[in-house]
């Protein structure tokens, strides 16, 4: 009796394998215009930011004008720049003079901050001779008021030595950030100041006070 | 001719994978592997300016006072001293002494430059027993401070328009004898964005002068008084 679902026996396969080279996956047509696509992108993308220098303006600090004496309202902080003084001997409040082949001036300030404690770290002054002088949170032109919390006024006083020729239509720039003042707040304080208040200060030796910061008002002189 | 560089299994490899590229490659000989190389390297450092002819051939003489100019700023180096007594400024330890190149300073760009960017413009080599170690980015030794000779004050910022008369200091091992010569290294620097900050500051310190100077015992201006 033949059983009709018996396999005959298998022979054993003597050819040798045959090598199958891998399909190799060519670039098609769609491929490639999707890659041309995504490079002239980019290259139009470069055009355009390079004909356009749109980041400056979008990155560019929001200046809010002021004048000595008067508050400047800010997104952190309510800023009122005092009388500025200037001699060529500085009176530090440590102990120390120092002096300067410049004029040393001095601008108080009285910083309130607004919804939570603010550390203002960021001072410069635009010179009337165009020249940028960099104030410091350490070292001899120095700003470094310390934390002003809410509804407590802090009291500091700026340093900055500069030429004279530098005073005469001076403006000061305060802000929240020493390293980074973009899309933020700062201040634009005109100073006021004279030819004649540069040759004064120039001529004059006696010590300029800057005294430590803190929430207690100075004494008037 | 020589054959090809890559092993035959790794051509065979690449035949198999039937990329044209791949298999070419490896066919070539070392050689030309070699030049090809060569040829991409210099082209990619080209593309970079590598090829630019170079403003100078190396660092020039420094002169004593004489004024350089060293981006950012102009310095004039007077003299190198020593001493053991300085006013306002501290050794680390009793016994050291202070090696002070004194050079006028005026910083010639249009904004204030912080003084880290002065200590990398002026250091020293050539001296033993400095307290300081080399710098990997600067080269030479940096000084511990840089001291104003009117007041003893840090200079830092450096303003513009203003001319300082400073005190670069060097503190030397009390136990190695005292400097007869220095040599004196100015670095320039380079106004650019930084690679990975773009916030534009001076960077690249690289040496323009460079000069061996004679190294004298300070004089008080007591003694020079008592001298005349």
């Amino acid at each position: 009796m033949s059983t009709p679902d018996a396999t005959p026996a298998a022979t054993p396969d003597t050819t040798p394998p045959v090598p199958v080279a891998p399909r190799v996956r060519r670039p098609t047509a769609q491929t490639l215009g999707a890659g041309a696509a995504v490079l002239a992108a980019l290259a139009v993308g470069h055009v355009v930011v390079t004909a356009f220098p749109v980041d400056e303006r979008v990155q560019a600090s929001f200046l809010r004008p002021a004048v000595v004496g008067e508050p400047v309202e800010l997104r952190y902080a309510r800023l009122t720049a005092g009388e500025p003084a200037g001699s060529t001997v500085l009176d530090p409040d440590d102990g120390s003079l120092l002096a300067t082949p410049g004029v040393w001036l001095t601008v108080p300030l009285t910083i309130e901050a607004t919804g939570q404690p603010r550390a203002l770290g960021f001072a410069e002054l635009l010179g009337g001779d165009g020249r940028t002088y960099v104030v410091f949170t350490g070292g001899r032109s120095w700003f470094l008021p310390g934390t002003a919390q809410p509804g407590i006024a802090r009291y500091a006083t700026l340093r900055v030595e500069v030429p004279p020729e530098a005073l005469p239509g001076a403006h000061l720039r305060i802000g929240l950030e020493q390293k980074d003042q973009r899309r933020e707040d700062v201040a634009d304080i005109d100073l006021g100041l004279t030819q004649a208040d540069a040759d004064a200060w120039a001529a004059d030796d006696t010590p300029v006070l800057a005294g430590p910061q803190s929430d207690e008002p100075p004494e008037q002189p | 001719m020589p054959g090809p560089a890559a092993p035959p299994d790794l051509r065979a490899r690449a035949r198999q994978s039937g990329s044209t590229v791949a298999r070419r490659v490896l066919d070539q000989p070392l050689r030309r592997i070699g030049i090809g190389g060569a040829v991409a390297l210099l082209a990619v450092t080209a593309a970079f300016g590598g090829l630019q002819e170079q403003a100078q051939d190396g660092p020039e003489v420094l002169a004593v006072d004489a004024a350089v100019e060293v981006a950012p700023f102009e310095l004039t180096v007077h003299r190198v001293v020593w001493t053991t007594d300085l006013p306002g400024q501290y050794l680390s330890e009793d016994g050291n002494r202070w090696v002070g190149v004194v050079a006028t300073v005026r910083n010639t760009s249009d904004a204030g430059v912080l003084g880290v960017t002065l200590r990398d413009a002026l250091t020293l080599t050539g001296v033993d027993g400095l307290v300081k170690e080399p710098g990997v980015l600067v080269p030479g030794v940096t000084s511990t401070s840089i001291a104003l000779l009117e007041d003893g004050s840090s200079l830092s910022p450096v303003q513009p328009g203003l001319t300082y008369e400073a005190a670069f200091l060097f503190e030397q091992d009390g136990s190695v004898a005292p400097p007869t010569t220095a040599t004196v290294l100015l670095q320039q620097h380079t106004w650019r964005k930084g690679s990975l900050d773009p916030t534009v500051t001076w960077w690249d310190p690289t040496t323009a002068l460079r000069g061996e100077l004679d190294v004298r015992e300070a004089v008080s201006d007591a003694d020079e008084e008592g001298d005349e």
